[in-house]
């Protein structure tokens, strides 16, 4: 019997997981895999990282258990309407507080590796529904790639990814077991692994390194309660690093897949991340207004740029390193510093948000799309606006060919467009949808 | 009489773990279990309907037509007695349809449709019976659900986009709706696209956020506010289904009829009623949207509404209904009446009008009111309320001794004419119209308060004290009432203080988004604000003069379409407007008009507050459909006699002054010990703190001295709170005023008064700084009269004179002659009885 707890259908799994529990008594009570996500989907919102009411926090085992048993489980029974948690609802089905009781009768073991681990970390790995086989409608296009030497299109779907002929827009494999969401993809240097970051809203977040010949779990890294929203290998294939709403930012190791270092200094969400050709440094771009760049050499934090006005959506280094081109909310594309964070100038200052911006021909011109149903060029030295390349909707998300010959982007109506950059033909379009 | 300052709660706590102060910390979060715990109508105390034998039934609508797969209808069935008595039968009729498969009877005889054609519904109850004809329509239409008309009320009913949720200016948790579904376009953004489209789930609709949230799938810091069994789940889930689909161009909505509408009266155990709610199109078309509209009472105490439209009293008294769909609100009084054994009804004989509609509506509600208060009550009270002060020992006497049967009216009429009677009123407009020395400046202080004085104690007509105001020109120390104008920040602040104050509309809300509670649209706001805009004021070369003058040039821009707003008035009339004259005349001619609804109303309820210590609507400068009067016929005929005597404000507070409800004792009776807004007796109240350091030095004899005013004027006299510079150093006089709530005048609000009690204040009446120095002063009246040898009963007489207008008891008189006799120190038992005497409820309130 699989006792794997599904977090995203814990009402579901409940009811569902607890006659039999109650049936095979057993079975010992698991922290991991029956409290923890009680813990997390019921208490952590108040009692987090984010908010620690009355300064207790859930999050995990350790802090949890702080108070002792006696008084979690007091909360969670008790008739004192001031304390009976939680304290805005109805009380906690009785089957869930008996799962606690039963796990303190039998000795409240701890059955994680690091009691010092978030819960989202030891909940056992979380097997994702298949997809379904066809979908009932268009859902957005948040992320897309070239693969195959650009003979292959990957975009975003659900709880898969979708793999496309370039040239006729057929459909050639669906690699599923992948979170509800997909945000970011990302292909390593050899060609041969993918990393995904995704996740569900508002329920849990992860990065997974696939094998692109057989869609294959490489490894699940950095599992948190809501969505991871980039993850990105540096240029020789060596490091992984990946950033979300928790507002980490995480570089692993891609042979071993060891956390290299945390940086954990944006105060919210970590929308995206960017490495210098070098591989020495990342810089990131975060709800919080900022943008940060990071050394890999001293595992510091360089600098801090604070010109934008709105949440920083996407960000890239120039080809050398020392300059950073980044885009915001408020529709501004800035141009500044690695090292000071000082401004150089704005290149673009528009009414609508701007999601994504990427280099294009040694990066001596750019292009950003956002919500607006266009692309657009602009010139990195003279700041001039070039080619415009015009669609039907807002794209949210966008790739250029490996040659930078091709422009691709994936709208919020679930539509592609392959785009010829010198021309502005369009190449290939259809509805990225099984 | 309740005791006024609680103990501080002691350090008793037991289980003093993290999870108490965690709880504590969760308070905000506690305010949601009551709306949830009122989520299901089997929480609230409906007894079963009780149909006895109607004379006949009367359904409404008598006809209607559903056009559409999602439409209901929701019949309101009455039951007409012998005895004239209504009830909502409702629920328990019987619905047949003449044509099978049309139409059926769902929960609450709300029909749903089955598809296309025509039926005559009979509804049967209580062995009446009656019929409508229903048209159900366009049953195969595939119109997807609608965003605005269906998907946004949905938000709103679940409390999504309320003021202190999601649609807070900021919103929540990062997740921001406009309050109420003001702005859809913002909303579809925010709901559809933002964060790339987080917040639904196209294939999953049910797994969507915007709903795994509010039903606490996934951790929610607003709790449960969402049952996927609700109709406000099911319509999101199909809107979201439908590709969270936005219609072009819908039909504009153009209001909402609540039925039954005219204001009702139930009697128990008939002390329920549902309503239905209709949403009118500007295509001539009209949709029930009972299921979508949200409820609220605008007084739980008296009536609770369901989500499902069920009104249920919950006690004597009225309410209004409110209902809200988009930004339209209706509503509708209510009164929840009911027999209430062995009350044998007897009043005193009404003195004026006043007492005849008070008695009408306190009869309604079976609430006896008190009988009179002593003629040493009402002494005290008439002169704290006239005067502001404490009567002296002889007044009281003569008072007492006199056997005039018209004393009480000719003190009255004298005290009317008193200095003390024009200061204290002059001090009352002195807070609403922000005089203070930080606002307009010393000299602007002292020059406004002197034309405020002048204009009460000439008692010069209401209209024209607004219209000196209002009109004001020129410099602010040649013409006073300029400095209304230099204590407005911008045009914003001046029209919302006028509109506050004359009008009594807190139209604030308006310029953000339409009232929630008011028919103020944001047109309205900026309609007012444009009489407003073209004063200027500028600083001249003199010490704290500004001249206040009107340009001819300057438009207000409406922030959503940046055009030129118009000046514009409550009420259909187009304006006149000589482009060559100041606009305010216009304005100010509309507002002081006798046909004005509002001018005159607020002035007559905020007297009726200043003497009562309750407006007759409350908060009296909060006037609204949403906020009932308490009552309102009483309050129709003060502002009739007030348009009829020509703004007479002395003759209005003569008028409540000498009626029996004013005169009325505090003190409850068995029938009336519920009652906190019929007046059903005089509502005790703390003294304010100017009355307070007044009633102190005046009992004491040792006068507390105000810096910048001449010697001997009384704190309930002073002009401005803010004159003498606060010194900490100093504790006394004006920080023991601040502590018992002298507003500091930076809003027109009168709510700056502060009437709470505190910690502070037991301090200070404890052993606080200034009430030791009164008491430990050997001059003071007490240790004065010790030394002078008097007599321990006739000090003591005195005290109680001064202090409470009577003289004590004989036990009184043996516990303090006893205690003064067996002290060592007589100066510092004469001091303790006095220190008795001031921390008794008798002393600090006015009852």
């Amino acid at each position: 019997m699989n006792f794997c707890f599904n977090i995203n259908r814990l009402s579901v799994v409940v009811a569902s997981l607890i006659t039999p529990l109650l049936l095979l008594a057993e079975q010992p009570v698991s922290f991991k895999a029956d409290l923890a996500p009680i813990l997390l989907n019921q208490c952590q919102s108040c009692h987090g990282p984010k908010k620690s009411k009355g300064g207790y926090r859930v999050d995990t085992f350790e802090r949890a258990m702080e108070v002792g048993f006696d008084e979690l489980h007091y909360r969670m029974v008790t008739e004192e309407e001031d304390e009976i948690m939680p304290p805005d609802a109805d009380p906690l089905p009785a089957e869930m507080i008996a799962l606690f009781k039963r796990w303190q009768e039998e000795g409240e073991t701890f059955d994680g590796d690091d009691p010092q681990a978030s819960l989202t970390e030891i909940i056992p790995g979380l097997k994702h529904p298949d997809p379904p086989p066809q979908y009932a409608r268009a859902i957005p296009v948040t992320a897309v790639a070239f693969a195959n030497d650009d003979q292959s299109i990957l975009t975003s779907g659900y709880h898969e990814m979708l793999v496309w002929t370039a040239r006729d827009g057929k459909l050639q494999r669906r690699i599923s077991g992948l979170p509800e969401r997909i945000l970011s993809i990302d292909i390593h240097s050899g060609g041969k692994q993918v990393a995904v970051a995704g996740g569900s809203p508002g329920r849990s977040g992860e990065v997974r390194v696939i094998d692109l010949l057989d869609g294959s779990l490489v490894q699940l890294l950095h599992k948190s309660d809501d969505l991871c929203l980039s993850a990105k290998f540096n240029p020789t294939g060596t490091r992984l690093a990946t950033c979300g709403t928790d507002g980490s930012v995480r570089v692993f190791d891609c042979e071993t897949w060891e956390e290299v270092v945390t940086f954990a200094n944006h105060s919210n969400w970590v929308n995206d991340l960017a490495w210098s050709a070098d591989g020495n440094k990342i810089v990131t771009g975060s709800k919080d207004h900022t943008s940060k760049v990071f050394d890999l050499t001293t595992n510091s934090r360089i600098s801090t740029y604070t010109g934008h006005d709105g949440g920083v959506y996407s960000v890239i280094f120039d080809e050398t390193g020392e300059y950073v081109l980044s885009a915001c909310s408020k529709g501004k594309v800035l141009y500044w510093r690695t090292e000071s964070g000082q401004a150089v100038k704005e290149l673009a200052n528009q009414s609508e948000s701007i999601y994504q911006i990427a280099a294009l021909d040694s990066a001596e011109h750019f292009i950003f799309s956002g919500a607006m149903p266009s692309v657009e060029m602009i010139d990195l030295q003279s700041g001039k606006k070039g080619k415009e390349f015009t669609s039907t909707y807002n794209n949210l998300s966008l790739a250029v060919s490996s040659d930078t010959r091709r422009l691709l982007t994936g709208d919020s109506q679930g539509g592609l467009r392959l785009v010829d950059i010198e021309s502005g033909e369009l190449l290939t379009g259809f509805t990225a949808a099984p | 009489m309740r005791s006024w300052i609680k103990p501080v709660k002691q350090g008793i706590v037991s289980r003093c773990t993290l999870f108490s102060l965690v709880s504590f910390l969760g308070v905000s979060a506690q305010l949601v279990l009551g709306e949830s715990a009122q989520h299901e109508e089997a929480d609230l105390p409906i007894t079963p309907i009780q149909v006895g034998t109607p004379e006949r039934i009367e359904v409404s609508p008598s006809e209607f037509t559903i056009c559409g797969p999602r439409d209901q209808l929701q019949l309101v069935i009455t039951g007409h007695y012998a005895n004239g008595e209504i009830a909502d039968l409702t629920r328990v009729a019987t619905l047949m349809f003449s044509s099978p498969g049309i139409a059926e009877s769902a929960e609450r005889s709300a029909i749903q449709p089955l598809a296309d054609g025509e039926t005559t519904v009979a509804v049967s109850v209580g062995g009446c019976s009656t019929s409508i004809s229903l048209n159900v329509t366009n049953q195969k239409s595939k119109d997807p659900v609608s965003f605005y008309y269906e998907a946004l009320p949905a938000l709103s009913k679940a409390g999504c986009a309320a003021g202190g949720c999601h649609g807070a200016p900021h919103g929540k948790g990062e997740f921001r709706l406009s309050l109420w579904g003001f702005d859809p376009v913002s909303d579809q953004h925010t709901i559809i696209n933002e964060e790339f489209g987080r917040r639904v789930n196209l294939i999953e609709p049910k797994k969507s956020l915007l709903l795994a949230k509010p039903r606490n799938d996934v951790a929610h810091e607003g709790g449960l506010r969402l049952r996927d069994s609700d109709i406000e789940h099911e319509v999101l889930v199909n809107w979201i289904k439908s590709g969270c689909h936005v219609e072009k161009k819908p039909p504009r909505c153009t209001g909402i009829r609540l039925t039954p509408g005219k204001d009702l009266a139930l009697k128990r155990p008939h002390h329920t009623q549902q309503f239905r709610v209709e949403a009118m199109f500007e295509d001539g078309s009209c949709k029930d949207i009972t299921h979508l509209a949200s409820y609220e009472s605008s007084d739980e105490k008296i009536c609770r509404v369901s989500r499902h439209g069920l009104a249920v009293g919950m006690g004597r008294g009225e309410a209004a209904v409110i209902v809200r769909y988009l930004e339209y609100i209706q509503s509708t009084i209510v009164s929840f009446v009911e027999d209430v054994p062995d009350l044998n009804w007897e009043t005193e004989t009404p003195a004026n009008y006043v007492d005849e509609h008070i008695y009408a509506k306190l009869e309604k509600f079976k609430y006896l009111p008190s009988g009179m208060s002593s003629d040493s009550e009402f002494f005290r009270r008439v002169h704290l309320d006239l005067t502001g002060l404490l009567p002296a020992p002889a007044q009281v006497s003569e008072f007492l001794d006199s056997s005039d049967a018209d004393k009480r009216s000719k003190l009255i009429d004298e005290l009317l004419e008193t200095e003390e009677f024009t200061l204290f009123w002059t001090q009352k407009w002195g807070d609403v119209l922000k005089l203070s020395a930080r606002q307009m400046g010393h000299g602007g202080v002292v020059k406004f308060h002197r034309w405020i004085r002048d204009s009460v104690a000439s008692n010069q007509p209401y209209d024209e004290f607004a219209k000196e105001i209002l009109l004001a020109t020129g410099s602010n120390l040649i013409k006073p009432t300029s400095n209304f104008y230099r204590a407005g920040s911008d045009t914003s602040d001046i029209m919302e203080s006028t509109a506050q104050l004359f009008l009594g509309t807190r139209i604030g809300c308006a310029k953000c988004h339409n009232h929630p509670y008011e028919p103020w649209t944001q047109d309205s706001y900026y309609g007012l604000s444009a009489f407003f805009n073209r004063i200027e004021t500028r600083k001249t070369g003199r010490k704290g003069e500004i001249v206040v003058w009107m340009n001819d040039e300057g438009d207000v821009r409406h922030p959503a379409t940046n055009e030129i707003v118009e000046p514009w008035v409550p009420g259909s009339h187009p304006l006149d407007l000589d482009p060559e004259s100041d606009r305010r005349k216009a304005f100010v001619e509309w507002l002081t008009g006798k046909e004005n609804p509002f001018f005159a109303k607020v002035e007559v309820n905020r007297i009726w507050a200043q003497l009562m210590g309750r407006g007759i609507v409350e908060p009296f400068d909060d006037l609204r459909d949403t906020n009932p009067a308490a009552n309102q016929p009483l309050l129709d005929a003060l502002t009739a006699d007030f348009v009829e005597h020509d703004f007479n404000r002395k003759h209005i507070i003569r008028t409540i002054v000498n009626s029996r409800t004013y005169q009325a004792s505090s003190k409850t009776n068995q029938w009336n010990k519920n009652d906190y807004r019929y007046f059903s007796r005089y509502y005790p109240r703390r003294l304010t703190a100017e009355q307070l350091i007044d009633a102190l030095s005046d009992l004491t004899g040792i006068r507390e001295n105000f810096a910048s005013v001449p010697p001997g004027i009384r704190a309930t006299q002073l002009p401005a709170p803010d004159l003498k510079k606060h010194d900490r150093e100093k504790i006394g006089d004006i920080e023991f005023l601040k502590v018992f709530g002298m507003p500091e005048r930076q809003t027109v609000c009168e709510c700056e008064r502060g009437d709470d009690s505190s910690l502070g204040q037991a301090l200070e009446l404890f052993n606080g700084k200034t009430l030791h120095g009164m008491l430990s002063d050997q001059n003071n009246r007490f240790h004065l009269a010790h030394q002078e040898k008097q007599a321990t009963e006739a000090i003591l007489t005195d005290l109680y004179l001064r202090a409470f207008s009577r003289e004590p008891n004989e036990e009184e008189k043996k516990i303090a002659v006893e205690y003064f006799d067996t002290a060592k120190d007589k100066g510092q038992a004469l001091e303790d009885i006095v220190w008795v005497a001031i921390n008794r409820d008798e002393f600090l309130f006015q009852y």
